[in-house]
């Protein structure tokens, strides 16, 4: 999805905090290989203070942060989670969203735990119905809510 | 206000608001009393085939469009609530079925106890009735709605057979509760709204889907719009959505002449009734007596007391997720009903703190709101984060620690007549401070389910302390009391100021207990009902 409501210079620095809340791992692909940026402007729009808390952090970005190394931005990005709470906030929460819906990283989840991707409903899952013999202990004990 | 634009017909009773407890209401009064009932409700219906649970991304729809919070999806049929003042949100629905279409059905009673706080706690009040009083409501609700559960549990009084067996606790539940019984501390199946087999009107079964909070797809969970709205209509109720009521007026003698609203159009509409009976739920109850003023009521209908607002309680909550070593596929099934323990429920001298908690096992989310910590503080970011995902995702068995909140009058809701809606119905304030005894049943709950936690197996243990948007019980805005000066209406919801006004939904609790409301504000409405029933 293309976005017109950033412009691209704008949409640069969120590439590099996305790379920066997720860099990847030999096993996870990092926010770059998946051009998160577009989508992660989607669901911050989705707020109802819209992108203005998104861009009020990339305004307080220090100067060539896309450009510098892990450590200098992620050092920058920890001051601004005090200094600035709600962009700090909002970026992150459109960063989460937009990496663990994408198919490519739900297909790793399930791979490593089992998990369903998808929408939950009409299938749901299965679980197997409660088993009466877990009660047995509890059940032993004498009843014991308080008189009134 | 100007001269509305359309006269009804008088109707015998007039409802306002089709949630959990403006349902029973309308059940209850309808059919073979004959009497002509109308319901207004500021929503729209819902449409459970299309519920966002069936979307691909219904872990962003939980978060914007369907989020609890009024604020934080913004729709239309929604009315502003100034949250600053309060570290709890307001989380709610308007719509048929009123909050119960997002609920997680929890349905636990109140006990004895309760009730009688002052005589045995020397806090707070006692209510002007007794759980005796409540015990045949309450099994009558359990009925009409459909409870899943076991009937036996020893902290509990006995209670019938419940309708169809508990809802599968899953791994993370089975853990829990082991570790309750090696602790030797009572843990019991939650009784839940929710069908674990085929109950009730057409309704399905659960099948574990887990996003109880985005709608119930197989309409398993009892929401009201398909327990008690069917039958409500099919008595005759007249149900009128979009319908937003502004003002309840007074007439020449200080009745409530009925009430304004406006319809879809934004026309003014008067329904003229020979009672009413406000069940818009503890904010929307109060903002709408505080907005009814008058000559006679200068304060707001109903509110010579001063009361009208006050004394709001919201059960504070913190929560103790255990992670595990183990893959328990908290993903699987109705978050926040498993199991429950009421070990710690009541006051005990050798505390600080007076009355108690409950302890409630949740299970875990999908993979987005996992990263964003459940609600709560998200997964770190950077470097490591892949490495807690993974030791997070999956991996979880919690506890929600629901602490009985005492009232206490500067917790509450007022309105802004500065700031009014698109309707020019003055905003409701929320302004609300935990108190110290609450922060203390909190810390005590978060020791107790640490110690759990850790004899279940948890590795670690992540706490939040009262997590924002996780509060969705909204009581004691109009509280019930025999001294028309200590409170707003009598045992029945009847206004000690208006003989001919009720309030049925949680405004109405004097003490709200540590436990889930809504099976007791049911089960008072259903008792009002039957009062207004026999004067009819
Ligand atoms: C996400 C979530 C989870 C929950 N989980 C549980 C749980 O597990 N167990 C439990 O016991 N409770 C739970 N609750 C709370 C439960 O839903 C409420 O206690 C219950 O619905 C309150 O019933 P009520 O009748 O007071 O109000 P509601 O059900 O909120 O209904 C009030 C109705 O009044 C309407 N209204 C308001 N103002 C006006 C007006 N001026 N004109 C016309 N109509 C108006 C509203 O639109 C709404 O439909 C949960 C709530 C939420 C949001």
């Amino acid at each position: 999805m293309t976005d017109q409501r950033l412009p691209a210079e704008e949409r640069a620095l969120l590439a590099a905090v996305l790379d920066t809340f997720l860099p990847g791992s030999p096993e996870w692909p990092a926010a770059t290989d998946l051009d998160l940026p577009a989508e992660a402007i989607r669901l911050a729009g989705l707020s109802v203070a819209g992108l203005a808390p998104l861009r009020a952090l990339l305004a307080a970005l220090p100067a060539g942060f896309a450009t510098h190394g892990p450590d200098e931005r992620e050092t920058a990005l920890t001051a601004l989670a005090a200094s600035e709470p709600a962009g700090f906030g909002a970026a992150l929460q459109a960063a989460y969203n937009a990496y663990y819906i994408d198919p490519r990283v739900l297909a790793i989840v399930a791979a490593k735990t089992g998990y369903r991707p998808g929408a939950p409903q009409p299938d749901g899952h299965e679980l197997p119905p409660f088993d009466e013999a877990l009660i047995a202990a509890a059940r032993t004990r004498a009843p014991h809510w308080r008189q009134a | 206000m100007s001269a509305p634009k359309h006269v009804h017909d008088a109707c015998d009773v007039l409802i306002v608001g089709a949630g959990a407890s403006g349902a029973a209401v309308a059940w209850a009064v309808s059919g073979d009393t004959g009497a002509k009932v109308v319901c207004l409700e500021r929503g729209d219906w819902s449409d459970p085939r299309s519920y966002l649970s069936a979307d691909d991304q219904w872990e962003i729809h939980r978060q914007f469009r369907r989020s609890p919070n009024p604020n934080t999806r913004g729709l239309d049929v929604d009315y502003p609530i100034e949250d600053a003042q309060s570290p709890i949100k307001p989380l709610l629905w308007n719509g048929v079925g009123g909050s119960t279409i997002l609920w997680s059905a929890h349905f636990p009673r109140f006990h004895p106890s309760d009730f009688r706080v002052q005589s045995l706690d020397g806090v707070a009040d006692d209510w002007p009735l007794t759980y005796d009083d409540l015990a045949d409501f309450y099994e009558l609700n359990d009925e009409l709605m459909g409870v899943a559960g076991l009937a036996g549990d020893p902290a509990n009084p006995p209670r019938r057979p419940r309708q169809t067996p508990p809802i599968s606790p899953g791994k993370p539940g089975e853990r829990l509760a082991a570790a309750f019984d090696r602790k030797g501390w009572h843990w019991w199946p939650s009784d839940v709204a929710t069908n674990s087999r085929p109950y009730g009107d057409g309704r399905g079964a659960c099948n574990n889907c887990g996003m109880m909070e985005l709608g119930c797809y197989q309409q398993a969970k009892a929401s009201t719009d398909i327990t008690y709205w069917p039958k409500a209509i099919r008595n005759g109720v007249e149900l009128r959505t979009r319908a937003r009521v502004v003002e309840l007026p007074v007439d020449a003698s200080g009745r409530c002449a009925g009430a304004h609203y406006l319809d879809a159009a934004g026309e003014l509409h008067f329904q003229p009734a020979a009672r009413v009976v406000v069940a818009a739920n503890g904010i929307g109850t109060p903002r709408l007596l505080l907005a009814s003023r008058s000559e006679r009521f200068p304060d707001g209908i109903a509110n010579s007391s001063g009361l009208v607002g006050k004394n709001l309680m919201l059960h504070p909550l913190a929560t103790a997720i255990g992670v595990f070593d183990e893959l328990l596929e908290g993903w699987k099934g109705p978050t926040a009903c498993t199991i429950f323990s009421q070990e710690f429920y009541e006051t005990d001298p050798a505390r600080d703190y007076v009355r108690g908690f409950t302890l409630q096992a949740l299970r875990s989310h999908g993979p987005a709101i996992t990263a964003l910590g459940s609600f709560a503080t998200p997964l770190p970011w950077g470097r490591r984060h892949h490495e807690r995902f993974e030791q997070v995702f999956g991996r979880t068995a919690g506890l929600a620690i629901v602490a009985e909140d005492l009232p206490e009058q500067h917790n509450r809701i007022e309105v802004d007549w500065s700031q009014r809606d698109r309707d020019g119905i003055p905003t409701a304030r929320m302004v609300y401070t935990v108190s110290e005894n609450s922060e203390q049943i909190l810390a005590a709950g978060a020791e107790v389910a640490r110690e759990l936690l850790r004899e279940a197996g948890a590795v670690d243990v992540i706490e939040q302390h009262l997590p924002a948007d996780s509060r969705f019980h909204l009581m004691g805005t109009a509280r019930m009391g025999d001294d028309p000066r200590r409170s707003v209406v009598d045992g029945f919801g009847r206004a000690h100021d208006v003989d001919n006004l009720f309030v049925v939904d949680g405004s109405t609790f004097v003490t709200c207990a540590s436990i889930n409301p809504t099976p007791t504000l049911q089960a008072l409405a259903l008792r009002t009902a039957m009062h207004i029933v026999e004067e009819l």
